[in-house]
């Protein structure tokens, strides 16, 4: 649905009194640096109803000024930071515009088609602050995130390359749940082929996705124990998630920059030794995580910290944009492998828990039992492809000839640490025009902001660490 | 001049028995973390210790440029020098301890005592708020131990009608051996003591002053050199004091477990010397084993501990010592 | 005279080379990588090298992991900077060696030795251990050749700029960074 930007205010508003709660992702293009008149930027704002189930895209063509929706939704605020950043967009009542990535004496606008890199020069370095808090007491009274020193420019780096091209880089943006962008930039870059993979090869890359769930939520499980002073399980939960990187490592032949994934399939089909291989290693992996969670489970000290601590409420969560762990550990199950379901996520039989308190507490019993849930996928994925060894894994493209069916494709997939969007689009040429990522954690840290007034300077690294923030991902 | 050369003594005796802590610590806790030690060790694995020490001998002084220069000088000599005296109030074999003082138990409280001032000024003199936080917490944790612990020092003392450690162990030298001993009739005192030492030390649960702000450690955030290596040397110092303190007090002293001696007289006073390592070397193995698995309380939980529970813990033990002892006729 | 120095310079470089303490800075695939491994499989302590949670004022190794950025970049000068000397540098990865994967990209410096002086490159993407087992000892093997009365001299061949209070460092402009300055 196309609007004028005059009417986008008033549009939003009706529809987020009809139930509209949250505004999922809000998307910047630069269409043209040479048109004179007001169409140059386009901005698609993606609205989610939780009731009904519902999405809508609101489209709009702007300038250089826009009225902000931040007094709305409140993950507007980050969102248009971001765009007055890259693009140089400025929005009328936004509460703090000011850059967000880039340092504060930065020159220029990147993600303008007519900004060129300089390589001879050096970025100009000068002081930066750390993120801050003020205190009053032991207490927190005022907490603003500094963001922007993980920041590589990875949206930028698509421009003008090839689909092939940039597969590598999507694995970079965050280097623990790398499938899953893997994942969603290959099924964006199939959806404008119009190529869709056979079944062998969608099952493989559940798979593989499922592993890295598993060995995502270990590292969190390490960092978290050791946040609240367990010396000694952080060692013992990375031996266990060294056996899962050994299985990536015969599988593919790397433990963490894999680049599995090709356009059409695989890169090579597991065999049989290795699918073995796996199926004994679910066997006895519940028994030894059951020994390292019931020593944090059933520790008194663990649970009268954790407990009532950082309650995230529904009210709060959907309109700063929240998924994943943190939106589910409140009752409301939502969960994209259902929504949206995407490759053979349909067939496969899994169920999604749900905690009803929504503190720390709660978000780590559920991200335990989502484990579980991995390993249970995983066998029945392992068991399929047993069963159907035989059939051909990948299709025979011929990329030379290949001829684009759609101009953009969007791409939806459930991480670890919550909900992932690739917005892509190419010319006639099929080169990259503008390729966009919507990170789970960019939207966590502003919640972080909001949460975190009102608790302790030692409860704060709870806090921080029950989140599953990965900063690598919130900056792109 | 025999005062200054024992003194001597007793700190080459500190150094050496940290460096052999200090290795220990460590070949105990890789044992809980899951490491693969490699197949040929070299000799650098034991002499590990006496590279760190001198290396942090000859490390640079750096110190923040607006500190408070005689607090940040005298920090670390406030934190080791009563230890080094309280060394000299324990009782090594069945002669006079160094310094033969009628209250010495009290005195040894006391002397443990005074290295939290030490800490408070090495938090305040640097410039730095993460290490100010940290040596408020150390405050806490003082005011928290003190009186349960006095408490069950009396407790003791009605059993053997002195405050003196001398006396203590006298009055444990009995013929049943190891059921002679102070641990049994005051069984409530000894888990209480103990707690305390925990407190004392910074350990296990009670290790509030360092780790929770991750990337500041405790109050000596801002030492460098040799400053450092004294604090290191006050902490392990520190632990063998409290030790040899609860052995005294509890556990007999230098006494041996089977009531008489094994080897012949002029003897006996190596195996009193060796009975008293082998103690103190079991208190400080299960000092160790509780800090490698438990995890860290918050300030506001420890004072809750030891106010509401400890506490009236310790006065009542108190008050049943003082009726079983009117009523079965002592004084 | 020179036997009396050679004789300091053996017992000193035993305990500099004895016991290194690292700081691990970076947040990036390559310290995931590395604290996994040093968590897990790798004994690291038994070969000299301890990684554990210190501030820089007990650290005397810098292990500089990952990507470095233009906001980030000043943050590492004060971390070096609070270091107190003897103190080395090992630049891990191919990232941090020059800029990696990200050579055209708008806010990454390319290699830290723009900003540091750095002692071992250790490139890979990541580097297994092994190799960083075997640049610890190269290390060791620098150490242990080196003497206490030179280490100005041996600063003085890094070709980047370093800063004698944490006011300069805040005044770099992009043309102090030529080569061969």
């Amino acid at each position: 649905m196309k609007i004028s930007s005059n009417e986008l205010f008033e549009t939003l508003k009706k529809l987020k009194k009809n139930g509209f709660v949250a505004l999922i992702s809000l998307i910047a293009e630069d269409l043209d640096p040479n048109q004179a008149d007001d169409n140059r930027f386009l901005l698609t704002y993606t609205l989610y109803n939780p009731v009904n189930k519902e999405f809508r895209e609101i489209e709009t063509y702007a300038n250089d000024e826009l009225t902000s929706v931040s007094s709305l939704y409140k993950s507007a605020n980050y969102d248009e930071r971001e765009i007055y950043d890259l693009f140089g967009i400025k929005f009328k009542n936004h509460p703090n515009l000011t850059r967000i990535f880039l340092p504060k004496n930065f020159e220029g606008n990147p993600l303008k088609n007519d900004f060129k890199i300089n390589q001879a020069a050096h970025p100009v370095i000068q002081a930066a602050e750390e993120f801050s808090a003020k205190f009053e007491g032991e207490i927190i009274s005022k907490y603003t995130p500094n963001l922007g020193f993980q920041h590589k420019g990875l949206e930028k780096s698509a421009y003008n390359k090839a689909l092939g091209e940039y597969i590598p880089y999507a694995g970079k943006i965050d280097f623990l749940s790398e499938f899953f962008y893997a994942e969603a930039y290959i099924s964006a870059a199939e959806g404008i082929f119009g190529i869709i993979p056979l079944k062998n090869a969608q099952y493989t890359r559940v798979l593989m996705m499922e592993l890295n769930r598993i060995s995502s939520h270990l590292h969190w499980l390490g960092h978290f124990a050791q946040s609240l002073g367990f010396k000694s399980q952080i060692y013992q939960i990375f031996s266990l998630r060294n056996e899962v990187l050994n299985i990536f490592e015969k599988i593919t032949g790397s433990r963490i920059a894999c680049n599995y994934y090709v356009l059409g399939g695989v890169k090579e089909k597991i065999s049989n030794e290795i699918l073995n291989y796996i199926l004994d290693f679910t066997k006895d992996f519940n028994k030894k995580l059951c020994n390292l969670t019931n020593c944090l489970t059933k520790n008194s000290i663990f649970t009268d910290r954790t407990k009532g601590l950082g309650v995230i409420t529904s009210e709060i969560a959907l309109p700063y944009s929240i998924t994943g762990v943190n939106l589910r550990a409140n009752g409301l199950p939502l969960d994209f492998r259902k929504e949206k379901p995407y490759l053979v996520y349909n067939e496969l039989e899994f169920s999604i828990p749900t905690t009803f308190e929504g503190d720390c507490y709660s978000r780590y019993k559920l991200r335990t039992d989502e484990i579980n849930i991995s390993l249970n996928l995983i066998n029945q994925c392992a068991d399929w492809l047993l069963a159907n060894s035989n059939e051909e894994i990948n299709l025979d493209i011929d990329l030379e000839n290949i001829k684009q069916k759609e101009e953009k494709a969007i791409s939806w997939v459930e991480s670890p640490r919550g909900l992932i969007l690739c917005y892509l689009k190419t010319d006639d040429n099929g080169k990259i025009k503008r390729l966009k990522w919507r990170t789970p954690s960019f939207y966590a840290v502003q919640l972080l902001e909001k949460i975190a007034p009102g608790c302790t300077l030692a409860d704060f690294n709870t806090l921080y660490n029950s989140l599953d923030i990965s900063l690598s991902e919130a900056d792109r | 001049m025999e005062i200054t050369i024992s003194f001597i003594i007793i700190i080459v005796n500190i150094i050496l028995a940290a460096l052999i802590a200090a290795y220990l610590k460590n070949r105990i806790i890789s044992l809980f973390e899951h490491k693969y030690g490699n197949k040929n060790p070299k000799n650098t694995n034991i002499l590990k210790p006496v590279a760190n020490a001198l290396k942090l001998l000859i490390k640079e002084d750096l110190a923040p440029k607006s500190r408070k220069k005689i607090l940040y000088f005298l920090a670390p000599l406030i934190v080791f020098c009563p230890i080094v005296t309280a060394f000299a109030l324990i009782p090594l074999n069945s002669g006079t301890p160094l310094l033969n003082i009628d209250a010495s138990a009290i005195l040894f409280l006391a002397l443990v005592s005074i290295p939290v001032a030490g800490a408070f000024f090495a938090g305040y003199s640097s410039s730095n708020k993460g290490a100010f936080i940290s040596s408020i917490r150390s405050i806490i944790l003082t005011s928290s131990f003190q009186i349960p612990i006095g408490t069950s020092i009396l407790g003791v003392s009605f059993l053997s009608n002195s405050l003196a450690i001398n006396d203590i162990i006298m009055t444990q030298n009995t013929t049943a051996g190891l059921f002679g001993w102070h641990f049994i009739p005051q069984i409530l005192s000894c888990i209480i003591f103990f707690i305390c030492t925990l407190m004392i030390l910074n350990c296990g649960p009670f290790n509030i002053t360092e780790g929770e702000n991750q990337l500041t450690s405790s109050y000596t955030a801002e030492y460098s050199g040799s400053k450092l290596a004294v604090f290191h040397l006050a902490k392990y110092a520190l632990l063998f004091a409290i030790s040899l303190f609860f052995i005294c007090l509890f556990f007999g002293g230098y006494l041996s477990p089977f009531g008489t001696y094994v080897l012949p007289d002029f003897l006996v006073s190596f195996e009193q010397i060796f009975w008293l390592i082998l103690k103190t070397f079991l208190v400080i193995l299960s000092i160790f084993l509780i800090e490698i698995t438990l995890p860290k309380l918050s300030y506001e939980r420890v004072l809750n501990f030891s106010f509401k529970i400890l506490m009236p813990l310790s006065l009542i033990n108190l008050n049943i010592t003082i009726f079983i002892g009117y009523f079965l006729g002592s004084n | 005279m020179n036997v009396i120095i050679s004789t300091i310079d053996r017992i000193l470089n035993f305990g500099k080379a004895n016991s290194l303490q690292g700081l691990l800075f970076g947040s990036s695939c390559c310290s995931v990588e590395l604290s996994q491994r040093a968590f897990s499989d790798y004994d690291f302590s038994s070969y000299g090298l301890e990684i554990s949670n210190v501030s820089p004022k007990e650290a005397d190794l810098l292990i500089c992991t990952g990507v470095i950025t233009a906001k980030m970049a000043p943050k590492l000068q004060k971390i070096y900077q609070q270091m107190p000397e003897p103190k080395y540098i090992i630049a891990f990865g191919s990232c941090a060696v020059s800029g990696g994967s990200f050579y055209n990209s708008y806010n990454v410096i390319q290699g830290i030795d723009k900003v540091l002086p750095v002692d071992i490159y250790l490139p890979g993407c990541p580097p297994k251990p092994e190799e960083l087992i075997k640049a610890v000892a190269k290390l060791k093997k620098g150490i242990h050749d080196s003497s206490f009365l030179n280490r100005k001299e041996e600063l003085k061949r890094h070709n980047c700029i370093i800063t004698d209070s944490l006011k300069d460092a805040n005044n770099l402009q992009a043309d102090d960074f030529e080569v061969n300055k």
